[in-house]
Formats: structure tokens, C-alpha cells, sequence
């Protein structure tokens, strides 16, 4: 089974990454997957709304804009999964009272803009040093109508595919997903071939931010010493 | 670089070499086993473990010194934005010589150099500007002219350790007074607007340069 | 013995509201819940179609306590210049204040976007044939206005949506509509019926207090939640939807369950 853009089932499109390239934010990354790309900026810890305080954590805040268009009731959807994913893996009792606010801006979206939402707000909050329980790494499946499965799909292979599949593990933790979203006509056995596959690409894209976040700080200690 | 062991969130610390240990920033324990929380280079002194990470985003610890601006001024002391989450207190008495009758008086916008003395996460930090136990100022105050400028913490605590290598290049150069809060703050004061200037984008360009290429850069700022 | 009893029940009630958690895992540890079910069992359904009169389709569904009402109102519109064969499905789910304190007044909350635009993506065009709403193509189609109002929320309002929606769907009758001389004309004597391709049924499993996976959580329990899994059969058994929320864990093995368990549900309630 081909594919349009001459890619095995299970090949990713190139993985690219920019840490730090907003000067104004506390940490920022931008993560591309071939022709989708995703810009997350991170603020925090920082002073929060009296409305939205909490005494024992840090209130986790999301915004995500659009690449075309106003913010939408769709966006509210990806807020809402992405605030839900890393709520949790956001150590946020270590900064009570405190905000952190995540902004994510899709630059070009051409399929799979999910994981690499995800996986850009991962390295966004690393490159902030906000203490996190772990490394996220997500990635996406789909299933064709012919009933081959292909890993990271196009917008155009999403759209014509007959079951989309969203991933996200925690490192080195594939039995227990912190994301998971599958939507379209499947079965069992389709679902749980989509998730060994989404865990086997998750864990090289965590491979390949775990790279880029030592290069930066190597870089950094080199200077230091 | 050789011996420098990076880590990244998540990743597990095997610190169980030590009967004690003491963890410092970066890392934490759960669940019975210790992990880092920030990605940057793993310390150890044997005891101690601590990750040094370099951020942007200043948490207030204890004894810091810190460059803030004063935001607000109260009844019993002005808010002073140093950088964190929350705007630090500065007592109206917590200066050298300071009585209720003769206090200093700062403007909004005043530039002052403290240190932290509260600093946890359920209450706004507290700084001031001398030491308690001596009363004297010990080169904490106000900050009068000159100019402040942010930098990450990382160069920051680079400066202050006198392990910048730009210091020394720009001091060799020219005369000029800095005080460097770790909260990525940096004030300078050169004669002159154009030498402080200078001297600010000296210390902000040098972020990734080693000493000779530091030399280098002041001398084509000052040829300029 | 009246007085004791009534003493129990009082201590029981202040109990369960200065200290909600600790009252929800003295059950849960045992096993139970605080009504009695078993961790997978679901409260009873009823689902009532057709009773808004004034809607093209509608339809009334309760879970437990929960109470849902969907109406779907049909207008006609000029479809989208890329879509020109298709019509429109607008599905909205409203949490006012009047199905739970939790929720203010005023324009839409995050729960009920998020529940609007999943149903949304679940039913149109996987459920609703859009080209079947076409009048005319590039003139004139049918946009179908789902409204989806919670009126007493207990939990587990997105199956609840789910259902009534289905049920809604099933309802509509559609006037026979013609286009002559660039005005729509309906006759609502001849009504037709949507083809629905596929016949959804949802089963929310909950986490809660990180340690007890329930099936169809209640509000109390829901306050615990910790993360919750939406699994969405179809008629022939295939998933449409698995959907996990929150960041609690919820493990392969317990996924796999949540699909077995949510199959057997549905063959059990199926008609």
C-alpha cells in the first residue's frame, strides 16, 4: 500500500524542533512533523487570577489558537484535552497559588495537529523548567479504508481514513496512555494494533525531544563550566 | 564534557549510594524512588544531589540576592517586582539606619538591590535591603541611575559566581558598577548612557561565548 | 428505634457533605457504591421519543437521576459553496444552572463546548448522511439544529447527550421539501425519515479517586474523577469512539475491559 508521499505504514514525516525562540516566554518549542508544525509558549509559574487561585497547586491554563480563523468551539475541545493531559504530569503542588499558562499557536496544519500539539507543549514546559512527573510523548495512527493502518497520516490520508487514533504515553510507560482519543468505524483488534503502533512511534518521538533537550542543556553546561 | 550526566524529567536518580541524601532543586521523591523533575545537569557532592537547570522564571529561595523594581508602596512597605510568581514585601524598616522618624523614601519605578528573607510557596516572598544581624546595608539599596536589564537565571548565576568570563573582559576595558540579582536581573551603571549601554549588551550577548570570543566581542562594542 | 434511625441518617448526610471523599471511599474500598451498584453496573436507561411536539424530533432520556432532553429543529439554508451536495448538523449542549449549581448563566461553558463539539464530531457524517439533507445542490438544504439541554445533571451527561441525540435522529421527520422559483415549499403532510448509517451507543467508565474504574458515574462520584473513558459501539458491535479524559490511569488491560464491558451492556439493553 502506497502512500502519497512514498512513506511505509509505519514511517513518521521528519521531526523538527526549536527550543527557546520566543524571547518573551518563560520556555517555548516548536515541533513540525513534515508540513504540520505547532509553536507552544509557556508562562509560569506566574501570578494568577484571585478567581482561579488554588491553595494546594498551580491552576494549569491552555489556550490554543487555530492556524486559520478565530478560536472556536473545536479548539475548546483540544483545551480541553490538552489541559486534562498535563494537569497531572505538571507537578503543580510544588507551586501553589501560582499559574501556568500554556499557549499553543498552530503554525500549518496538515494532520496529526493532536500529537504534535502535545508533544510541543512537552518541550515547551521542559524548555520552562516547570517540574514535571514525566516526559509526554504523543502520536497518531489511521486507518485507511483499505484497512491498512499508517502511522502519523496526512490531513488528506486523515480525512479520507476510516478511524483516526491519538496517542499519548508517559516515558518509558506504554501500558498506561495519559491520551487517548479514536474516533471513525473500528474494531477491537484495529484499536489495539493502532495502539502498539502509536506506542512504538511515541516512544521514538520521545527519543528524538529527549535529543534535542540534551543538546540544548549540553550546550548550555558547556559555556558554564 | 565529559562526566556530565544530563537528565530530563522523569528520569530516575540513582542516589541510594548514600545512606543520607539530600535532594535540592530538580528533583523530587515518588513512590520510592527519586526523579528529576527539570532537564539540565545532574550535581553531587556524595550527600547532596541537585539538578542545575537554566530558566527564565524566577522562584524565590532564601538569601538570594535579588534586582527588583518597586511596583507599589504601602503602609508598612513597598511590593517589589523581582521576577516571580508574586511581588515580594520589602519592610519601610528593613534598610540600614532605618528608624519609624527617618526612612528612606522610594519612588515607584525605584530600582533596589535585596536580598530574600521569606521565601516559601504559601506566602508572598520578603526581601530586604541590609543584614539584620549586623544592620548594615552590605552593598544592598537602591539603585540610583544606571540601567537594569533581564538575562536568564543561568547567566545570571554565572555572573555572580565571577564565572563570566565577560566581567573580566569588560572590566579590563572600562570602570562600571553592576549588581546582579539571580533572578535574572541585571543593573549597571557606566559613565556615561552609552557606556552602560554598552556594557548591558555586552553582558547580554555573552551568554554563549567562551573567554577569548567574549574579549573579542567587547572589543568590536567599544571600537564600534 | 424511629429516632436512632433518624439520627443514622442525619450523621450519615452531614457525613457525606463535610467530608465527600473520605464518604465515597468507605464505600468504594469495600467494593460498593454509596447507591448500591456494583462497580459495573449502570443505572436504568428510559428513553422516551417524541416529546416536544414542536420539534421536528426529539426525544427525553434519563440515566438515574440525570435527565436529558434533545429537539431537533430543521431549517432550510443555502449549503457551503465546497459542500454544495451536503446540509448541516449543529448539535448544542446546554448546562445552565438549572441542572446543577456548578454551572453559571451566560454564554457557554468548557464541559458543555467540549460535549457540543465531541457529539458533533461523532454524528455528522458518520451518523447523519449529510448529502441526504440536500434539497437542491447549491440552493437550498436542510441544517438539522440539535439541541441537547440537560435538565437535571447526576452524572455521565455525555452519554445521556449520546443517547438522546440517537434517539432524537430516529424521531426526526423530515417535511418534504421542494424548490421551485428559488422558494423552498414544505410539505408536512409527506415527511420523510433519515437513513442513519450507524446506530450509536455510548458507556462512560470513571476513575475515580485514582484507584476505583466505575461504570456510569454519578455527580458525587464524578467530583472524584481523576480521569473517565467514553467507549461508543455501534449497532454491529464496531467502536466509533474510545476517549479517554483526564490524566488519571486508566491501563491498557482496564481499556480492554471498559470495550468488553461496554459490548456486553449494549447487547444486553440492544432491541
Amino acid at each position: 500500500m502506497a502512500r502519497a508521499d512514498r512513506r511505509e505504514g509505519d514511517q513518521i514525516r521528519a521531526l523538527h524542533c526549536v527550543l527557546g525562540q520566543l524571547g518573551r516566554a518563560d520556555g517555548s518549542a516548536q515541533f513540525s512533523a513534515g508540513d504540520t508544525s505547532v509553536l507552544c509558549g509557556v508562562l509560569g509559574p506566574v501570578d494568577v487570577r484571585v478567581y482561579d487561585e488554588k491553595l494546594d497547586r498551580a491552576h494549569v491554563e491552555v489556550r490554543f489558537r487555530p492556524d486559520i480563523g478565530l478560536p472556536a468551539t473545536k479548539d475548546k475541545w483540544v483545551e480541553a484535552a490538552l489541559r486534562s493531559t498535563f494537569e497531572r504530569v505538571i507537578l503543580g503542588h510544588l507551586h501553589p497559588r501560582t499559574l501556568v499558562q500554556i499557549n499553543v499557536q498552530v503554525r500549518q496544519g496538515d494532520g496529526s495537529v493532536d500529537a504534535a500539539a502535545i508533544n510541543a507543549t512537552t518541550l515547551a514546559l521542559v524548555d520552562a523548567s516547570v517540574p514535571l512527573r514525566t516526559m509526554v510523548a504523543a502520536a497518531s495512527c489511521a486507518v485507511l479504508p483499505g484497512g491498512a493502518v499508517v502511522v502519523d497520516p496526512t490531513q488528506e490520508e486523515a480525512d479520507g481514513a476510516r478511524s483516526v487514533h491519538t496517542f499519548a504515553f508517559g516515558a518509558g510507560c506504554s501500558s498506561e496512555p495519559v491520551y487517548s482519543d479514536s474516533r471513525g468505524d473500528f474494531a477491537a483488534a484495529e484499536y489495539d494494533a493502532c495502539y502498539d503502533l502509536c506506542a512504538a512511534t511515541a516512544e521514538r518521538v520521545a527519543a528524538f525531544m529527549r535529543a534535542a533537550i540534551e543538546g540544548k542543556v549540553t550546550k548550555e553546561a558547556r559555556v558554564g563550566a | 564534557m565529559a562526566g556530565v550526566k544530563v537528565v530530563v524529567p522523569g528520569d530516575a536518580i540513582d542516589a541510594a549510594a548514600a545512606t543520607v541524601v539530600r535532594l535540592g532543586p530538580g528533583l523530587v521523591q515518588a513512590g520510592g524512588r527519586t526523579q528529576a523533575t527539570a532537564a539540565g545537569v545532574l550535581h553531587s557532592d556524595g550527600e547532596q544531589w541537585w539538578v542545575v537547570t537554566n530558566r527564565r522564571r524566577y522562584v524565590a529561595a532564601e538569601g538570594e540576592p535579588v534586582v527588583g523594581v518597586v511596583v507599589a508602596r504601602h503602609g508598612e512597605g513597598y511590593r517589589v517586582d523581582i521576577g516571580a510568581a508574586h511581588d515580594a514585601l520589602l519592610p519601610l524598616l528593613a534598610f540600614e539606619g532605618a528608624t519609624k522618624r527617618n526612612k528612606p523614601s522610594l519612588a515607584l519605578g525605584t530600582v533596589v538591590y535585596a536580598r530574600v528573607v521569606v521565601a516559601n510557596s504559601f506566602m508572598d516572598p520578603e526581601i530586604e535591603c541590609y543584614n539584620s544581624n549586623t544592620g548594615k546595608s552590605e552593598g544592598y539599596g537602591e539603585l540610583a541611575g544606571g540601567f537594569m536589564f533581564k538575562c536568564s537565571l543561568g547567566l545570571a548565576r554565572r555572573l555572580i559566581a565571577s564565572r563570566a568570563p565577560v566581567l573580566a573582559a569588560l572590566g579590563a576595558e572600562l570602570p562600571f558598577e553592576i549588581a546582579i540579582g539571580v533572578n535574572g536581573r541585571v543593573w549597571v551603571c557606566a559613565d556615561g548612557p552609552e557606556k552602560t549601554v554598552l556594557v548591558a549588551n555586552a553582558i547580554r550577548n555573552s551568554e554563549y561565548l567562551d573567554a577569548a570570543q567574549c574579549k573579542q566581542m567587547v572589543r568590536e562594542l567599544l571600537d564600534r | 428505634m424511629a429516632a436512632t434511625a433518624g439520627q443514622v441518617a442525619f450523621a450519615m448526610e452531614a457525613f457525606r457533605r463535610i467530608h465527600p471523599v473520605e464518604f465515597q471511599r468507605r464505600f468504594l474500598s469495600q467494593e460498593t457504591r454509596h447507591d448500591g451498584r456494583a462497580f459495573g453496573q449502570f443505572r436504568a436507561t428510559q428513553v422516551v421519543k417524541g416529546t416536544i411536539s414542536s420539534a421536528q424530533g426529539s426525544s427525553t432520556v434519563r440515566i438515574g437521576d440525570t435527565t436529558v432532553v434533545c429537539g431537533i429543529k430543521a431549517e432550510v439554508c443555502e449549503p457551503d459553496v465546497r459542500r454544495p451536495d451536503e446540509g448541516y448538523l449543529v448539535t448544542n449542549v446546554d448546562l445552565s444552572p438549572m441542572c446543577s449549581a456548578r454551572f453559571r448563566a451566560g454564554p457557554p461553558g468548557e464541559s458543555a463546548q467540549v460535549a457540543s463539539e465531541h457529539i458533533f464530531r461523532l454524528f455528522s457524517g458518520h451518523v447523519v448522511d449529510l448529502r441526504e439533507l440536500c434539497i437542491e445542490s447549491g440552493q437550498a438544504a436542510w441544517v438539522l439544529s440539535a439541541d441537547i439541554v440537560c435538565v437535571r445533571h447526576d452524572g455521565n451527561v455525555l452519554d445521556a447527550a449520546i443517547i438522546a441525540l440517537m434517539a432524537a435522529l430516529e424521531d426526526l421527520a423530515l417535511p418534504r421539501a421542494t424548490l421551485d422559483a428559488g422558494a423552498v415549499t414544505a410539505d408536512r403532510s409527506a415527511t420523510t425519515r433519515l437513513t442513519l448509517r450507524r446506530r450509536l451507543a455510548p458507556a462512560t467508565f470513571t476513575l475515580v479517586d485514582d484507584a476505583y474504574l466505575v461504570a456510569d458515574a454519578d455527580d458525587a462520584e464524578e467530583q472524584l474523577a481523576t480521569a473517565s473513558l467514553l467507549v461508543v459501539l455501534d449497532g454491529d458491535g464496531r467502536l466509533a469512539n474510545v476517549w479517554k479524559r483526564g490524566a488519571g490511569a486508566i491501563g491498557r488491560a482496564d481499556i480492554a475491559r471498559c470495550i468488553e464491558a461496554a459490548a456486553a451492556r449494549i447487547s444486553a439493553t440492544g432491541e
